[in-house]
């Protein structure tokens, strides 16, 4: 019993090692020197030949001069930030309406859209980016926000949401003489920070993350998100060994700011993805 | 409820069928452009010669007889499609099944599962881009900490019988932490009743994992089979990213051939019918998962 149990926490935390070591790694080189990075020696801490302990910021100094970092924040969190905002709040509108108020169609269409959630992205790349071209929002960020601004996803968690909170507020509410869009905003949304918290957490993460469509309709590097300027690095000969002290600092800038965010949402986050996976 | 009330609510719920389409309008303009008019665009575009070059002319089904039948000009559409299936053969069981262990462990009352969970978790929200990042510095063939680890000089992205198998290893590692926890809370919602009819019944750990603990997260093993195949089917950052489809082809998945087609020789005709190839493999994945999943583990 006891050498189960003694067993049971090696693998687990021989698991966790793998899992994440390698940012552990990653980080760990990123201050070092060049030629401690091109080293067969394995040092966890930056260490001089004398034995002494040192750090050098120069490989974020080199990443800094070879990618815009201040500007592929900017853009990158404009893309997020809007689409998080703009998701939110319509796909709000419309869970709410789809658990909420009985018009005509409504049936038919929740589940004509909710047919149209099998169908991937992936598969609308090429003919969204004609769209988007003819729209005229070709190479613009908002090439990146139009798309993605809804998410049938979200609309079927926030309907599924909206219909186990009791009417009884809302029906006080309209006692007082308030409309359809002030009992929403008043009292259907500030009743769902919860899922709210989750849900703007996800897809915020989608949109920093997000590759391919980027790589799709950017063209200028004035665009260019992290995901992408990271990504050009790496296309780029990035590979090549001299770049590496670059790609290691490039990417420990481009990943931490999530895993931070994760930390602190920690427990929604792992809430939402066990809430996610409840299949509909 | 006085009769004043009642109004009130009457005429409120009365107005409910146009405000219904007002909240939902939003939804409805995102859906016509960029979700109808796509499939329908590249419906139409499927059956045309278009490239961006010359003009777009109605050829029928030649796009897709092309891509099936004519592996002279088209020699990438099979091997892709092949490459595919092998990627989800290298990553698909080995991830759910290293997650299934995983969580079996954490369901043992272990200390510190939130320690646990956590750590398992950060691959997965971390950028795919910083991912393939990370990993190309991990194998480096000379100072990479696997070649170290391993104590072999190898190109682990450079060599043809090695390439999609590592690919295949980074998946496993990159999509762990989701399998887990999605296993972990599924085995956690299984009555204790259960387990202790099973320990009544004489069963040892093996025999209680095996007959109550598999076969109740069975639908949750089916569920991620079947949203990993359709993510498989789709992986493109990785190959893109980390060996751009070679060497010599060996990683040139499905989406990395659609998207030279589409944007290196701008053949949206060929791409478009591709969509649809790969559109109607999503939803044969989709249809046999909603019609022929058994209910039961039968043994």
């Amino acid at each position: 019993m006891k050498m189960e149990r003694i067993f049971l926490y090696i693998g687990l935390i021989l698991f966790a090692l793998v899992l994440v070591f390698p940012f552990i790694w990653l980080l760990s080189s990123s201050f070092k020197e060049s030629k401690d990075i091109f080293s067969t020696t394995f040092e966890l801490i930056p260490k001089k030949e004398d034995g002494s302990f040192y750090f050098t910021l120069e490989n974020y100094k080199k990443a800094f001069e070879y990618l815009d970092f201040p500007m592929l924040f900017k853009n990158t969190l404009i893309v997020a930030v809007v689409n998080t905002a703009l998701n939110l709040y319509l796909n709000g509108l419309a869970g709410y309406a789809f658990a909420r108020m009985r018009f005509k169609g409504r049936d038919v269409i929740f589940k004509v859209i909710l047919t149209a959630m099998m169908v991937p992205g992936t598969v609308l790349l090429v003919p969204n980016m004609i769209i988007v071209n003819k729209l005229g929002f070709y190479d613009s960020l908002a090439a990146l926000i139009l798309p993605f601004f809804i998410s049938i996803y979200n609309i079927f968690m926030m309907r599924q949401h909206f219909m186990s909170l009791p009417r009884e507020l809302e029906e006080a509410a309209v006692m007082d003489g308030a409309g359809w869009f002030k009992i929403f905003n008043k009292i259907a949304l500030p009743l769902s920070k919860p899922i709210l918290v989750v849900l703007g957490i996800f897809t915020f993460m989608w949109n920093y993350n997000n590759f391919l469509w980027p790589l799709v309709v950017i063209n200028s590097s004035e665009k260019y998100t992290l995901a992408l300027g990271l990504g050009a690095l790496l296309t780029s000969g990035g590979q090549s060994a001299e770049k590496y002290p670059i790609m290691i600092a490039a990417s420990v800038i481009v990943a931490l700011p999530l895993i931070v965010l994760f930390f602190i949402f920690q427990k929604h986050i792992m809430k939402g993805i066990t809430a996610g996976s409840v299949k509909g | 409820m006085s009769r004043e009330k009642l109004t009130k609510l009457k005429n409120w719920y009365a107005k409910e069928s146009t405000m219904g389409w007002v909240f939902i309008l939003p939804l409805l303009l995102y859906f016509i452009v960029f979700q109808l008019a796509p499939m329908l665009l590249s419906f139409g575009i499927s059956f045309t010669s278009w490239n961006l070059r010359s003009p777009a002319e109605f050829v029928g089904f030649e796009n897709y007889k092309n891509l099936l039948f004519d592996s002279v000009n088209y020699p990438d559409f099979w091997p892709s499609l092949w490459i595919t299936l092998k990627y989800i053969v290298f990553s698909l069981p080995g991830g759910i099944f290293i997650a299934l262990v995983l969580a079996a462990m954490l369901n043992a009352n272990v200390k510190g599962e939130g320690f646990f969970k956590t750590a398992y978790y950060i691959p997965n929200i971390t950028a795919m881009v910083a991912v393939a990042a990370m990993w190309i510095f991990l194998l480096d063939p000379k100072y990479g900490l696997v070649s170290q680890l391993f104590d072999i000089d190898q190109s682990w992205l450079g060599s043809k019988s090695t390439a999609l198998p590592t690919l295949g290893i980074m998946a496993i590692w990159s999509a762990l932490g989701y399998n887990v926890l999605i296993l972990l809370t599924t085995m956690k919602g299984i009555p204790d009743e259960l387990y202790e009819s099973a320990t009544i019944d004489g069963a040892n750990a093996w025999q209680k994992f095996t007959k109550v603990t598999l076969p109740m997260i069975q639908p949750t093993i089916f569920f991620l089979i079947v949203t990993g195949l359709i993510a498989a089917f789709q992986v493109f950052d990785q190959m893109y990213l980390m060996t751009g489809g070679g060497p010599d082809g060996a990683t040139q998945t499905y989406m990395l051939s659609l998207y030279n087609h589409a944007f290196r020789y701008f053949e949206m005709g060929t791409a478009s019918a591709m969509s649809y190839i790969l559109l109607i493999i999503i939803l044969i994945i989709t249809w046999v998962n909603f019609k022929f999943i058994p209910q039961r583990f039968d043994d």
